[in-house]
């Protein structure tokens, strides 16, 4: 406690000495009624003195009330004196001792008083011997708090810290340990884990403290760096569900800087609005562990490829960088790479002097297809060995489906709008003269990665899914038919990429109007108007800010500063979410223009990439240049099995797929419940016969199909089918037909109705059809792209699909959810995620499914980047700790005891001063009530005055003799 | 006359207004009543003269001159012959001395720019009261006592009784204590003739003690008279703030006390005390005269003259 509170306490004397002072200054007044004032005094005495007593005990308690709220007393840190029952008591038996002192005339309640005072002092020892002898810590210091604990498991705090026998984080956590114990009683505790992703071990505040010193034992040292903020953050989503009005918040950390985002002003100005709408803003008690001074430590960062899709064709330069993040010069042994079964050497590292990097290049020519795992290893020892290996997984394509459509496909091969453009992509195999590259080309020819295929215009709307390419070039097409346009905006949003190159025949009111399925501008940019120039303009290689052109936009490499353009369309950048220009020609007009569209991404060109306009085809950076464009189309999201780490990791399973369909979900025998499978299926038509569905559906099984359907006109539909053994269809929930058979259904165009279809099969051949008919549209079974397994309304409908197993570093077990999502199927995973490597257990009868992914083990691989700065053990500066400050109610203390005696020092100056101000302002109101009661019954029970007149009046005569009289007399 | 008596130090007590005021008064007086020079009152007191009065039963002792011996020779038995008493009046003027009559106050009447405390009060009065005695050839007496009698003059209708009179009013000081009962009983023994008791006190005592006594002055026949003083802040208690009470007679300890917080009960039993003493003088005959004073003696006094004729 401060000395202020006693000085405070001593206040409570002044009403007592004004009590005092006032009685000494009476005045003294000789009387000679004594006896009637003395017997008046007797019969009034108990009231007065009950009345003076009262106010004086009021008042005496209001100073001392006052006192203590302005005091803001806390309760010594691990304090085993129950103060909440201590304080009072002592309260009260002082303001008893005191008016035992004013009553001290009245014998009887002189002692009550001071016996009640006695017995005050008593009980509160008793409080105090009892508390000692258990230590229960049972009656508190008057309303626990929520504490939420953050304790850093990054990798750094797996160094030894200087002066303690273990880890930081081992010494954190026993201070943690040390802090449950010692915090105020009645606390409550949740306990996160601030690695790259904030793990809540007790996300909802726990008041047994068994539980907590549990949690904290089984807490393990984690990976990664630390997201202090999102840590935070989810420390004020856990005090939020806890009931105590004062939180707090507890961070064991050994103060890197990362992770902190003190540059992220709105993340912060969003924290600290949620702060305060707790009850009480929490006090961050920021607890650092010092870094070491000194350290050796060499790092490896993430490894890096030099081409974004690996192909079977080339080799691949696989690069890998050392750091040396330590205070001391370091020489690493060499570092070893792990590729399919292979083991790389590099042996030419030298000396790092502290801060230094080296990269070290591997060559390497994938033999498999799929997913393979490289693993780099550095040989050195030092403080920490966790950065000592890293690992990454890539996707070995074998080839990569682009479909280019030509607009112009008549007349000599160079002619074609599509020609450079697939030249570019595939030479040999489009040289083949004058004749379309083959489709199963590529099965021919092992190691090729890109696989064009050009069709012409005409034959665009008979494509029978785009999901069989990953990147569709439109080359010099005038326009689409509405439903291809409605369908390749589809396919871009589920995943694809897009690359428009409009030229002479484009029609700017189709490609202007070109919308996606929610209303939005599709394409990247508007255009505007064919240019035509005499004057040849050339393209600004510095404008090339487009992640896929950086290759060729260096001058040195690339000749196309050399290109000419005499016409091309001038774009304007389209107010659609995400749009950007990558490149300008040099009179500034756009060249390059792309937006992400859902999952997938559009660029487009201001000219088509054919000799019409430009000599482009014609520099030798036009291979590369379209490859790269290829290359990022194809692969929008990077790396997916490289993820840097998230509180939700979405692994996509297939790309692409999600054009239309129907969920289907298939049980044992004819109860349509339990699935034993789920999945999407396309069309309405299945000829199973002997076979089964699918893995795990038995012989007798039934099945159910749901999603919506999206009809193309306004009319009346007739629905027929017929399932063996059996179908039912019903749409808006309507029983369509039963059994087999038809009906019709009135549908309005643009409008998604829910079809729901089910079907038993008992034994023997296992078959169903259905079909649609209208006016406007022949009889044939309802096509995947009529159907969505998806509510338009719900714009994140996922829906499960089943779990699977997942191993993680350090033994970690974790469980994927399969989603399926409109950007295809997802493997979610959630929770624990810290940088390493993960293996994701496909069950066999799954595998065949994700063959493109499955390794030999039947797994997938992914891994989880590793943040390449949390080695660095670059402390919180100046200037960070400034912005904390500022946004937080930052304690720093250097200690466990320091950190107890910050969590219980604002407890009464947090919490009780307002009760102790609102009792005084209480007792306030009941001291001017009762002084005012008191002043109103001594004023009513004024009598009249005494009548002390003479009854019998003199006579009228008399009085007027006597007046004479005395007028005569001059008295 | 009283124009002619020597400048003593004790004529202070009558100063000369209020003797020129008494004499008009007595003239005032005379002129309402129509009686006899020697003997302006008829004397309540059974004597033996001329006007006959009544029998009673003769008992040993009494003198045998008186017997009615006619009555004797009718009637077999011994009666005695009473006669009433034509005197004047005999009147003794008892002022109470007690400390507590030293209580002055504020709002006391003054004389001479010095406020009157009640004994002054009932020194002054007690003297206009024997001057007016005098004046009318009436015996006065007077008897004034603290805890006990200080002094005792018996009552004569000389013209120097006045200067005995006011000697020994100028000569009296308050005192100590009071058993107003007690003391009025001694003094209604030693009354030797039956005739006007005027009593001039506060009446500070217990009410039935006091009662008591005047029962003893009406058991021997004397007729009374009671001045009651009291200062105006003994019937207001006008006191506010802390006071301390000290008091006057010595006897109780001082008192702290809030005014404002007995106000009521001590007006309450003020107020008791009056009317118990008053309403005792109502049953027993007597003559109760309040006075506060704050009223100029002089003005209570003639006010109490009209009344009384």
């Amino acid at each position: 406690m401060n000395l202020a509170l006693l000085g405070g306490l001593a206040a409570i004397a002044i009403p007592i000495i004004l009590h005092l002072l006032n009685r000494r200054t009476a005045k003294v007044l000789d009387w000679g009624a004594m006896r009637f004032l003395l017997e008046s005094v007797e019969s009034r005495k108990k009231r007065i003195q009950l009345e003076e007593a009262l106010l004086l005990a009021a008042r005496c308690l209001l100073v001392g009330l006052l006192a203590l709220a302005v005091a803001r007393p806390f309760v010594p840190p691990g304090s085993s004196v129950p103060w909440v029952v201590v304080l009072p008591a002592f309260l009260i038996a002082l303001v008893s001792l005191t008016t035992a002192l004013v009553l001290r005339g009245n014998r009887k309640w002189f002692w009550t008083l001071l016996g009640l005072a006695a017995l005050l002092a008593v009980g509160s020892a008793a409080a105090v011997y009892y508390e000692r002898q258990l230590n229960l810590k049972r009656f508190g210091t008057g309303g626990g708090k929520d504490i939420a604990l953050i304790i850093d498991t990054s990798s750094s705090m797996q160094l030894t810290s200087g002066n303690s026998p273990g880890t930081v984080f081992a010494a954190a956590v026993a201070e943690a340990r040390e802090i449950v114990d010692k915090a105020p009683a009645g606390s409550s505790f949740s306990l996160m884990m601030g690695g790259p992703v904030p793990v809540a071990r007790l996300a909802e505040p726990v008041v047994n403290r068994l539980d907590v010193t549990e949690a904290l034992n089984a807490l393990q040292p984690g990976r990664g760096r630390m997201a202090a903020f999102d840590a935070l953050a989810a420390a004020a989503v856990s005090l939020a569900r806890g009931t105590n009005p004062a939180k707090e918040i507890i961070v064991l950390t050994d103060g890197q800087n990362i992770g902190w985002e003190t540059d992220n002003k709105a993340r912060w100005d969003a924290l600290v609005a949620g702060l305060e709408t707790l009850p009480a803003p929490p006090q961050v008690i920021l607890r650092k562990f010092a870094l070491p001074a000194t350290f050796r430590n060499a790092a490896l960062s993430e490894i890096r490829y030099s081409r974004e899709v690996i192909g079977l064709d080339r080799p691949v330069s696989i690069e890998v960088t050392v750091e040396n993040t330590g205070t001391e010069a370091i020489t690493p042994g060499g570092v070893d790479l792990l590729i399919e079964g292979e083991t790389l050497k590099d042996m030419t590292l030298g000396q790092l002097p502290p801060g230094a990097r080296q990269t070290v290049r591997f060559l390497h020519q994938f033999k498999k297809p799929g997913s393979v795992i490289v693993e780099a290893k550095l040989s050195v020892t030092d403080d920490l060995p966790l950065d000592n290996t890293t690992a990454s997984v890539c996707q070995v394509v074998e080839r990569l489906g682009v479909l280019i459509i030509d607009g112009n496909p008549s007349g000599p091969f160079l002619e074609r709008a599509g020609a450079f453009t697939a030249l570019a992509l595939a030479p040999a195999s489009a040289l083949q003269a004058g004749r379309e590259p083959q489709k199963d080309r590529a099965k021919d020819q092992a190691g090729v990665a890109l696989d064009p295929e050009v069709i012409p215009l005409s034959r665009a709307a008979s494509v029978e899914s785009f999901a069989a390419y990953e990147v569709v070039i439109l080359c010099d097409v005038p326009k689409l038919a509405d439903s291809t346009a409605r369908r390749l905006a589809a396919w871009v949003h589920t995943g694809g990429g897009l690359l428009v190159a409009p030229g002479r025949q484009a029609l700017p009111e189709f490609y202007n109007n070109w919308r996606d399925a929610a209303g939005q501008p599709f394409l990247p940019a508007r255009l505007l108007s064919e240019r035509i120039s005499r004057d040849p303009a050339g393209l600004a290689l510095p404008g090339f800010t487009h992640p896929a052109l950086a290759m060729v936009a260096d001058p040195r490499q690339s000749d196309l500063g050399g290109a000419l353009f005499t016409r091309w369309w001038r774009l304007e950048p389209g107010d659609g979410g995400g749009s950007a220009t990558g490149a300008r020609l040099g009179n500034g007009d756009a060249f390059l223009t792309g937006r992400k569209a859902g999952f997938g991404s559009v660029l487009m060109t201001c000219v088509n990439l054919d000799a019409s306009g430009s000599n482009l085809p014609s520099r030798q950076a036009f291979v590369p240049m379209v490859h790269q464009l290829v290359y990022h189309l194809a692969n929008p999201s990077g790396q997916p099995f490289n993820q840097a780490p998230a509180r939700q990791l979405n692994l996509p399973l297939t790309s692409g797929m999600a054009e239309g369909g129907l969920r289907g979900e298939y049980f044992k025998g004819r109860q349509l419940s339990g699935p034993v499978l789920v999945r999407i299926d396309g069309k309405t038509e299945f000829q199973w016969g002997n076979h089964s569905p699918g893995p795990g559906v038995p012989e007798d099984f039934s099945a159910r199909w749901t999603g919506m359907i999206l009809p193309g006109y306004s009319e009346e539909y007739v629905f027929d089918g017929w399932g063996d053994d059996s179908l039912s269809l019903f749409i808006n929930d309507q029983l369509v037909f039963e059994r087999g058979g038809d009906g019709k259904v009135r549908l309005e165009a643009g409008k998604a109705y829910p079809i729901r279809m089910e079907f038993f099969d008992r034994s023997g051949g296992a078959s169903l059809q259905l079909s649609w008919r209208s006016p406007s549209q022949p009889r044939g079974i309802i096509p995947a792209s009529a159907l969505t397994p998806f509510s338009p309304e719900a714009e994140e409908t996922e829906l499960g699909m089943g779990r699977w197993d997942v191993t993680g570093p350090d033994g970690r077990l974790l469980q994927a959810e399969l989603k399926f999502t409109r950007g295809g199927l997802v493997a979610r995973l959630g929770g624990d995620i810290v940088p390493g490597l993960y293996r994701m257990n496909v069950p066999q009868a799954s595998a065949p499914q994700f063959s493109r992914l499955v390794n030999d083990d039947g797994t997938i691989p992914f891994t989880v980047t590793d943040d390449a700065s949390e080695s660095r053990l670059k402390p919180l500066g100046a200037t960070e700790l400034k912005v904390l400050r500022e946004r937080l109610k930052l304690v720093e203390p250097q200690s466990a005891a320091e950190v107890v005696a910050a969590l219980t020092g604002q407890q009464f100056g947090e919490e009780l001063w307002k009760y102790l101000a609102a009792g005084a302002l209480f007792l306030l109101l009941a001291e001017i009530a009762l002084s005012r009661w008191i002043a109103l019954s001594r004023r009513s029970g004024e009598p009249e005055a005494v009548n002390f007149e003479n009854r019998r009046e003199p006579s009228a005569q008399f009085k007027e003799q006597l007046k004479r009289v005395q007028e005569t007399a001059g008295v | 006359m009283s124009d002619s008596l020597p400048s003593q130090e004790y004529m202070r007590l009558l100063p000369g207004g209020t003797a020129g005021m008494l004499s008009r008064l007595e003239f005032l007086a005379r002129a309402k009543k129509q009686g006899p020079v020697s003997g302006r009152h008829t004397s309540p007191n059974k004597g033996f003269s001329v006007v006959f009065a009544e029998h009673r039963q003769y008992m040993p002792g009494d003198d045998l001159k008186n017997l009615d011996w006619r009555v004797f020779a009718k009637a077999d038995k011994f009666y005695i012959k009473q006669y009433i008493e034509e005197t004047n009046l005999r009147a003794t003027v008892v002022l109470d001395c007690s400390g507590s009559m030293k209580y002055c106050g504020e709002r006391a009447s003054s004389l001479d720019g010095k406020k009157l405390s009640k004994f002054e009060y009932g020194q002054y009065l007690a003297a206009a009261l024997s001057y007016l005695m005098v004046k009318q050839q009436d015996a006065v007496g007077l008897v004034t006592f603290d805890d006990q009698i200080r002094s005792f003059i018996k009552a004569a209708s000389r013209p120097s009784q006045v200067r005995l009179v006011l000697e020994a009013l100028h000569q009296a000081q308050p005192g100590q204590d009071t058993r107003l009962g007690s003391v009025l009983h001694e003094v209604a023994e030693r009354i030797p003739q039956r005739g006007l008791v005027v009593i001039i006190s506060d009446c500070f005592d217990s009410a039935e003690e006091i009662v008591k006594a005047f029962h003893h002055f009406k058991y021997r026949n004397h007729e009374i008279v009671l001045f009651h003083l009291m200062a105006e802040e003994e019937l207001t208690f006008p006191f506010t703030g802390s006071q301390e009470f000290k008091d006057l007679e010595g006897l109780s300890p001082r008192l702290k006390v809030d005014p404002r917080t007995v106000r009521s009960a001590y007006l309450e039993r003020i107020r008791q005390h009056i009317s118990q003493i008053e309403s005792a003088c109502g049953q027993l005959n007597a003559d109760y005269v309040p006075l506060n004073t704050k009223q100029p003696y002089h003005e209570a006094l003639a006010e109490f003259l009209g009344r009384r004729r």
